[in-house]
């Protein structure tokens, strides 16, 4: 990277490095690490960046008139999704990030405990059972093999 | 070895980036429920939201009415648009909203007859008793704010996502419609007519460490 595509990037992302794309930034602190033109060139633009930020840009409230039309516009319109509602898992996923809003990676693992607990529950319920062919089977081999025990 | 060239003065440029996630999971689970049709959920992200996209959308527009229409149809393909908003990025619901805003900002200066970039930005009225400070730093708003409104309104769009909204340049390029180049291009000439201006009323900014 030479010192005229550091200050393009400098211009375009601002002098936080860390706003820069990934592919640009460790070239970019070489440049800052070799050349102090390149590091003035920061200072320069932080300052400007310093500036901007300090700006309070115009916020504007909006008017209970635009608030009613918003929520009226919808009223008689259809929702996006007509179909029944979504599958359980994304409806467990749904109630548990309503639940859990504190960490990102609560929910999913949340969901895939459940998820888990519930199989590992259903593997207990049908443990030991054989198939209904083979239970069949079984049956006509014990009832055959032991006709006196039936009537005992 | 980096760490020493971090620039310390940059703590107050976090507030600009939107990283609360655990804002951006209710967004989510309230967009499934508006997909399905629940107008309770549409209304809190109405009340949460509506504000934030009225004042994106007349920081391009410059224009209160206009932006305020911009609003409603953004909250109109909220509602529309809540089954598959994800599906374009995987973005935060806020991106998606500021996409959208500002899509909706350049498609209206498209039309015919649209009102020009003349009207004039309320300069805040001063009492005389504010303290120097905040008058300072309502001129150097006031300064910002009419830079800003000299832009074209592609390069002001492309800088208030990337600069002020935080967005990433993929979400930024999304919104405008554009490549990673193209609005590379808008933000270095937004950014230096900005800074000529801004040099011009306020004269050159003070570099830390000078």
């Amino acid at each position: 990277m030479n010192l005229e595509r550091f200050t393009e990037l400098l211009d375009a992302y601002g002098a936080d490095l860390d706003r820069w794309p990934a592919s640009e930034q460790a070239a970019a602190t070489a440049l800052l690490t070799d050349r102090a033109d390149a590091r003035e060139a920061q200072r320069r633009a932080a300052a400007v960046d310093t500036l901007l930020l300090r700006a309070d840009l115009p916020e504007i409230e909006p008017s209970d008139a635009l608030r009613q039309r918003v929520l009226a516009q919808i009223a008689q319109l259809p929702p996006a999704i007509t179909a029944p509602a979504a599958d359980w898992r994304a409806q467990i996923a749904e109630a548990l990030a309503l639940l859990f809003p504190t960490g990102r990676r609560m929910p999913q693992f949340a969901a895939f405990a459940l998820a888990l607990m519930i199989g590992i529950s259903a593997g207990f319920a049908n443990f030991g059972l054989i198939d209904t062919q083979d239970a069949d089977l079984v049956t006509v081999q014990i009832a055959s093999a032991t006709p006196l025990l039936s009537e005992d | 070895m980096f760490a020493s060239l971090a620039l310390p003065s940059f703590a107050a440029r976090l507030d600009t980036i939107p990283a609360d996630r655990s804002m951006s999971d209710i967004d989510t689970a309230l967009m499934h429920r508006v997909a399905r049709g629940d107008h309770a959920a549409y209304r809190l992200l109405v009340d949460k939201y509506l504000r934030h996209a009225v004042s994106v959308a007349y920081r391009v527009l410059f224009n209160r009415t206009d932006a305020e229409e911009v609003a409603q149809e953004a909250f109109l393909r909220v509602w529309q648009h809540a089954a598959r908003w994800r599906a374009d990025g995987g973005a935060s619901f806020k991106t998606w909203l500021n996409r959208v805003v500002v899509n909706l900002c350049i498609d209206r200066k498209r039309r015919p007859g649209m009102a020009a970039l003349d009207d004039k930005i309320d300069i805040v009225d001063e009492d005389g008793a504010t303290p120097y400070e905040d008058r300072l730093a309502a001129e150097t708003s006031d300064h910002v704010a009419l830079a800003l409104q000299k832009l074209p309104e592609r390069q002001r769009a492309a800088i208030l996502l990337c600069f002020w909204e935080g967005e990433s340049n993929i979400d930024a390029a999304k919104a405008l419609d554009i490549s990673i180049g193209a609005l590379e291009s808008l933000l270095i000439r937004a950014k230096r007519a900005l800074r000529d201006d801004l040099r011009t009323t306020l004269g050159p900014p003070n570099v830390s460490g000078e």
